[in-house]
């Protein structure tokens, strides 16, 4: 051992390093998750570069879409090299599923791989907090990921609303409706969450991801389905309701029977004349005709209130999983090791 | 004798692990005095990683309470360092990062030099990663993060395990010289004690859950005789355990009242004869010295 006033020099005899010297860069928690998760975070960066690539194909295609018409005819320039349509499917499904990429890469990759080989005990045994711990590695990764799916959605939002958006899927696509908006940002953040609390509930890496998959599904199944319900449709009568153009999936039509009693039925809707409503209505007994929509003005609407709801879901996960590590039951050591 | 000051002090601990009824500690009190380098042994499974962990605040009790230096783990988180007997470390980390992490999180109390006589003593270069190092190199960096951080209390599970003889007595020596040094107080456990012999001065004994023996050595080593005799009778002493020597009997016993009256001869155990002792016999009654009684309140609390 060497004696005390040597303390700065190595056995060896050659000079120690001294005391770290403030360093340029990143410090702390921010430089460790930063250091830790390096090979990750440049996978995300990868993954946006090519992305955010194939976005701006998509946009250029889409802003020179007069070009093409009845491209490849005679006389006509060359088709471009990919099908639009395609691309635009390839790409909103990633946006569109994003979120669960998120889950599962915060679940394993964040918390789980940690906590199952221990290194979450090294971190946690020195100054360090459990829960400053936690919030470093969510909120570095969250950082980056959130910037890469605002850019995302921008662009493919650029890119979609070119034009008639006809061209494309409409509005209330589910891909669409998840790509073109702000609830992209919301379900990334919610997937971070529940792949946190996934994390420190399996404590295993590739249990933590399927756990996380798993947790998520039915949460993004859940607003594919009642997001139509937040925000209160619009109704028509008569030939307005038989002349909108409206998806099925938005709202309901029908016939108002003579008692006022509605019946959902579509028989009449696309009628030419006021005349030919009129007749098909006697044919079918009834005295009217309704529909309950969603225009297309009711987009951020019900984008925002769904935002809201899934930041308030995210809110609660990140509190259950704060809580659960609060408690020490999200504890490191294994049980074989503690046991041992 | 004063209660406080006490490093590591733990009143009535209960843990077991799922469902199962097996309970690792079962009313588990003890107390360390600040300075001290205290071997915890016991056999495989006895719960001294367990107890460790729970010291380190990284497991809860299921029942009881441990301060440590004054205040509950998390309460005193800077103050202490733990090391885990799977030596965790970033593998994608290299030697010199890993302890910039130790710099980066304990930024009011690291001790780089002291970090690196550990880490690079005819150790491995700084630029090698930690995935490619034996394993006895990584349990040195393990072990420099700990002393790196220039802790009060050094929680050290199974610390010697994987060192080659050299490590091991320089080791030793550097655990030695920082209680000499700064005070520190040293927790290591072991199952082989033959590597803990000489290195400490205050033993805890953990076996069917509980300390069976705490205190500083020279007093349990006081506090124990051989005993060797023709016949078979140990008079009032309580024996710990007693078996055939030659044509006689010998016997480990704790004295009560004067050994020379019998007709036996009387010896100074070592250490190691005394842990084998109550190893062998589960049911030896414990044994716990004054410092190593917890205080009065804290029993009291429970």
């Amino acid at each position: 051992m060497t004696a005390p006033t040597e303390v700065s020099r190595l056995p060896d005899g050659s000079p120690g390093t001294p005391a770290p010297a403030r360093r340029r860069g990143p410090h702390g928690l921010l430089w460790l998750t930063l250091r830790v998760h390096r090979a990750s975070l440049w996978g995300w960066a990868a993954f946006a570069a090519v992305a955010t690539g194939g976005l701006l194909w998509l946009y250029d295609i889409a802003r020179t879409r007069e070009q093409w018409d009845g491209c490849g005819g005679p006389g006509r320039p060359a088709c471009p090299p990919v099908d639009e349509m395609r691309l635009f499917d390839l790409l909103s499904n990633m946006i569109t599923f994003l979120p669960f990429a998120v889950a599962v890469y915060a679940a394993g990759v964040l918390v789980a791989r940690d906590l199952e080989n221990g290194t979450a005990a090294l971190a946690r045994t020195q100054s360090v907090s459990p829960a400053r711990w936690l919030a470093a590695k969510l909120a570095v990764p969250g950082v980056l990921i959130m910037a890469i799916t605002a850019v995302m959605s921008l662009i493919f939002r650029q890119a979609w609303s070119f034009g008639t958006q006809q061209a494309f899927h409409p509005w209330h696509f589910d891909a669409v409706f998840h790509s073109a908006g702000v609830i992209s940002l919301a379900h990334v953040v919610l997937g971070l969450a529940v792949g946190a609390l996934a994390g420190l509930l399996a404590k295993r890496t590739l249990p933590a991801m399927g756990l996380a998959f798993a947790a998520f599904l039915p949460v993004h199944l859940a607003f594919n389905s009642l997001r139509y319900d937040l925000w209160p449709r619009v109704g028509a009568t008569g030939f307005d309701a038989a002349r909108i153009h409206s998806d099925p999936v938005l709202g309901e039509m029908g016939f108002v029977k003579d008692g006022g009693a509605r019946v959902q039925d579509s028989s009449c809707y696309g009628v030419a004349s006021p005349a030919d409503l009129q007749k098909c209505l006697d044919v079918h007994g009834a005295r009217d005709l309704y529909l309950e929509f969603h225009p297309s003005s009711h987009f951020w609407p019900i984008q925002l209130v769904e935002t809201g709801i899934v930041l308030a879901l995210a809110a609660v996960v990140l509190w259950a999983a704060f809580r659960l590590l609060g408690t020490g039951n999200a504890t490191p050591t294994s049980r074989q090791e503690a046991a041992a | 004798m004063t209660y406080e000051g006490a490093a590591l002090e733990a009143a009535g601990l209960d843990m077991k692990y799922g469902r199962s009824s097996n309970h690792v500690l079962r009313d588990c009190s003890f107390r360390l005095p600040t300075g001290r380098i205290c071997a915890l042994v016991g056999a495989n499974g006895a719960g001294k990683s367990t107890l460790l962990a729970l010291a380190s605040g990284l497991l809860r009790p299921a029942e009881g309470t441990i301060r440590m230096l004054g205040g509950t783990p998390a309460e005193v988180r800077e103050r202490f360092a733990y090391v885990a007997q799977s030596k965790p470390l970033f593998p994608q980390l290299t030697v010199a990062e890993t302890l910039r992490l130790g710099a980066e999180l304990n930024p009011r109390r690291w001790d780089q030099a002291a970090a690196e006589r550990i880490a690079y003593n005819d150790g491995p270069e700084p630029g090698a990663r930690i995935r490619k190092l034996s394993g006895g190199q990584r349990t040195r960096v393990a072990l420099a993060l700990a002393f790196g951080k220039r802790a009060e209390l050094l929680l050290l599970d199974e610390p010697m395990a994987d060192l080659d003889p050299l490590a091991r007595q320089r080791l030793t020596g550097a655990l030695m010289a920082e209680t000499v040094e700064h005070g520190t107080t040293i927790v290591m456990s072991s199952h082989v004690i033959a590597e803990l012999e000489g290195a400490c001065d205050y033993l805890f004994l953990l076996g069917s859950g509980r300390m069976r023996l705490a205190g500083e050595c020279d007093e349990i080593l006081a506090a124990h005789r051989r005993l060797t005799g023709m016949q078979g009778e140990f008079g009032q002493h309580t024996v710990i355990e007693e078996r055939g020597a030659g044509r006689g009997r010998t016997a480990l016993v704790r004295p009560n009242g004067d050994t020379d009256a019998g007709s036996w001869d009387v010896e100074e155990p070592s250490l190691e004869e005394v842990l084998l002792a109550h190893l062998r016999n589960p049911d030896a009654p414990d044994l716990r010295t004054r410092s190593a009684t917890p205080a009065p309140r804290l029993e009291a609390a429970v």
